[in-house]
């Protein structure tokens, strides 16, 4: 019987897979990989590897996750190293858990390699810091996914004092959130980025308030990680000279493809 | 020979009206006047959504955290700064004086011209929709679900309009009636400050109910009784009538729309996107609810301005950091002026 890493794949650039990450990545015999990951990942792989899409995106399953499970269990009876790769990290809202407990109910073994999640570098690259002296001192990471779900499993109340509220997958809810929050007692005028297919060439960023996406919300397309607080006027000091996305255009323009 | 005359040209285009234009990363506002920044008037506070509005001679700005700024349109200096709270964006003048509405404190203040502080006006709610009208201020509760009247001379609570709506937001004043829109319902609630009678409505299209999401009222372009209401969610402009409050149609537009103005004669609207339209502006002729023209104009175009005389608008292209100057209705771009990272243009007409 293999063994199956279950692999952060980061939330986008190349360089921020672990060097653990690399190391399963191109000893895998098989790779499983989900939608968010950044492709160009994959040419890490042997050649001989056997690839596997399984991605999701927000409400349409390519598989469902009882088939992916299945999948894990079967190549695991066939390769040595089967690696499920993640976009970010596969315990931050990635279902890694419950694959992790599939495996062990099976007798699998099985690894965790965590990834750098993109609710702090995601905003890191737009130049916002989730904490800040006298700005941020607590921060709190919720899924936007859930919101107008069935379960209505998100006390919204609870985020009314933590400084810096961090929203992964919210965008097609975010005017319903961000009522939410005014309702739970946020300021209005509190400020609101959206940082679309961040930390890739093509990352962009909006920056609005919560009243403003409450009632006219502007267009954003997922994925985008969604950050509320004061934090969020960093964007506007911190950009200018942020050299993260001109470096990485560059390597996508030669070093990395050339 | 020629960059001279095309330089001849564009500085001929700007006319001697005046712009202040909020230079919101700089806590700014850029003066231009004649086709060039002539003056900035610094530390006005956190300027992201700031209101600015004139009266008389003065223009009286109020920051994201509460700083009310009186600058002399004059001199383009800044005259007083007061703090009125920790977080407010909406002021309106009252009779002689400056009233502030608050999210934090829950307070609405009262104000001398002067920015001396005459009065603070404890609501136990964050407070929007601050209005004016014949000596009375009224404000929407967002926390109690009501609307207030006070007098603005005296400062007293003349009336309580309580259980309006779920979470009222922002509030427009029309024709002697305050309408107020909620966070956390469909349709407005209407005021009638004659009589005082409060009812709500939905708008009807052929006697049938219909509910749209609404942004709040700073988006519309109003034209007498037609609200041009920006769609939320879809690419359109929403045409309602304000009195019957009927439903008349909507105009197709070739993005997700944010701000929608009518041009000083009515006879066009001018809109700017969100998203993948981003640096476009449409022009729409009014009376026929038809987009004419859509041209890129700039680089995430934040915000624009009709001239008095409806012949040009003025916008800020925020990427760009420039303020254009565009001619109507062919949107050529006839005057550039460089103002670092541009938001919100205001327009001085003069004394009123």
């Amino acid at each position: 019987m293999g063994k199956v890493y279950l692999v952060g794949a980061g939330p986008g650039d190349v360089e921020l897979l672990t060097v653990k990450a690399v190391r399963v990545i191109t000893s895998a015999k098989v790779i499983l990989y989900d939608r968010l990951v950044n492709e160009s990942i994959l040419e890490l792989a042997p050649k001989d590897c056997k690839l596997v899409y399984v991605g999701k995106s927000d409400g349409k399953h390519t598989l469902p996750q009882e088939e992916i499970n299945a999948l894990l269990v079967k190549f695991a009876s066939l390769y040595p190293v089967v690696v499920r790769l993640k976009g970010g990290d596969p315990f931050i809202f990635g279902r890694g858990a419950e694959e992790a407990l599939y495996l062990s109910e099976r007798g699998i073994e099985f690894e965790v390699v965590p990834g750098v999640s993109s609710f702090y570098a995601v905003p890191a690259y737009a130049g916002i810091s989730i904490t800040f002296r006298k700005l941020s001192s607590s921060f709190a990471v919720v899924t936007g996914h859930e919101a107008t779900g069935k379960e209505k499993s998100i006390d919204w109340k609870a985020f009314k004092d933590i400084d810096t509220v961090v929203v992964l997958m919210g965008v097609r809810n975010r005017s319903f959130i961000c009522r939410e929050l005014i309702s739970a007692g946020r300021d209005p005028s509190e400020p609101v980025a959206f940082i679309e297919r961040g930390t890739t060439p093509s990352q962009r960023v909006i920056i609005s308030n919560l009243r403003e996406v409450a009632t006219s919300p502007p267009q954003v397309n997922p994925p985008a990680v969604m950050v509320i607080g004061k934090v969020v006027e960093l964007h506007h000091q911190l950009r200018g000279l942020l050299a993260n996305l001109r470096e990485l255009t560059q390597k996508q323009k030669g070093v990395l493809h050339g | 020979m020629l960059p001279i005359l095309i330089l001849l040209i564009l500085s001929f285009a700007w006319s001697t009206e005046k712009l202040y234009v909020v230079q919101r990363e700089r806590s700014s506002l850029a003066v231009v006047q004649n086709g060039k920044l002539v003056k900035t008037v610094e530390n006005l506070g956190n300027l992201n959504h700031a209101t600015l509005k004139f009266r008389g001679r003065f223009a009286y700005i109020i920051s994201r955290d509460g700083i009310l700024s009186k600058i002399d349109t004059g001199t383009d200096s800044l005259v007083k700064k007061a703090k009125v709270g920790k977080s407010g964006i909406g002021f309106t003048f009252c009779g002689a004086k400056v009233a502030v509405a608050n999210y934090e404190p829950d307070t609405v203040v009262l104000l001398s011209e002067d920015l001396d502080v005459e009065k603070e006006i404890k609501t136990a709610s964050r407070n929007v929709g601050i209005k004016s009208w014949k000596g009375l201020l009224v404000f929407s509760l967002m926390d109690r679900d009501s609307v207030w009247m006070v007098n603005c001379s005296s400062g007293k609570v003349i009336k309580r309009v309580e259980k309006v709506g779920n979470m009222p937001f922002d509030a427009l004043l029309s024709e002697g009636r305050y309408i107020v829109g909620f966070f956390k319902e469909r349709g407005v609630g209407i005021l009638d400050l004659e009589g005082f009678r409060y009812k709500k409505v939905n708008f009807k299209e052929g006697g049938r109910e219909i509910t749209f999401k609404i942004p709040h009222f700073g988006l519309w372009g109003v034209w007498k009784d037609t609200a041009y209401i920006p769609s939320v969610g879809s690419r359109e402009i929403k045409v309602v009538n304000l009195k019957s409050f009927s439903y008349l149609g909507s105009i197709k537009l070739p993005g997700l729309p944010v701000f929608v103005a009518v041009s000083p004669e009515g006879k066009y609207l001018a809109v700017n996107y969100s998203g993948d339209k981003e640096n476009y502006l449409s022009l729409v002729d009014r009376e026929r609810g038809k987009v004419i023209r859509t041209s890129e104009l700039g680089k995430r175009i934040m915000h624009f301005r009709f001239s008095p005389d409806g012949r040009f608008i003025y916008l800020s292209s925020y990427y760009e950091n420039l303020l254009k100057k565009v001619r109507v209705p062919d949107l050529s771009v006839v005057g550039k002026v460089r103002v670092a990272t541009p938001s919100g243009v205001f327009l001085y007409k003069g004394g009123n």
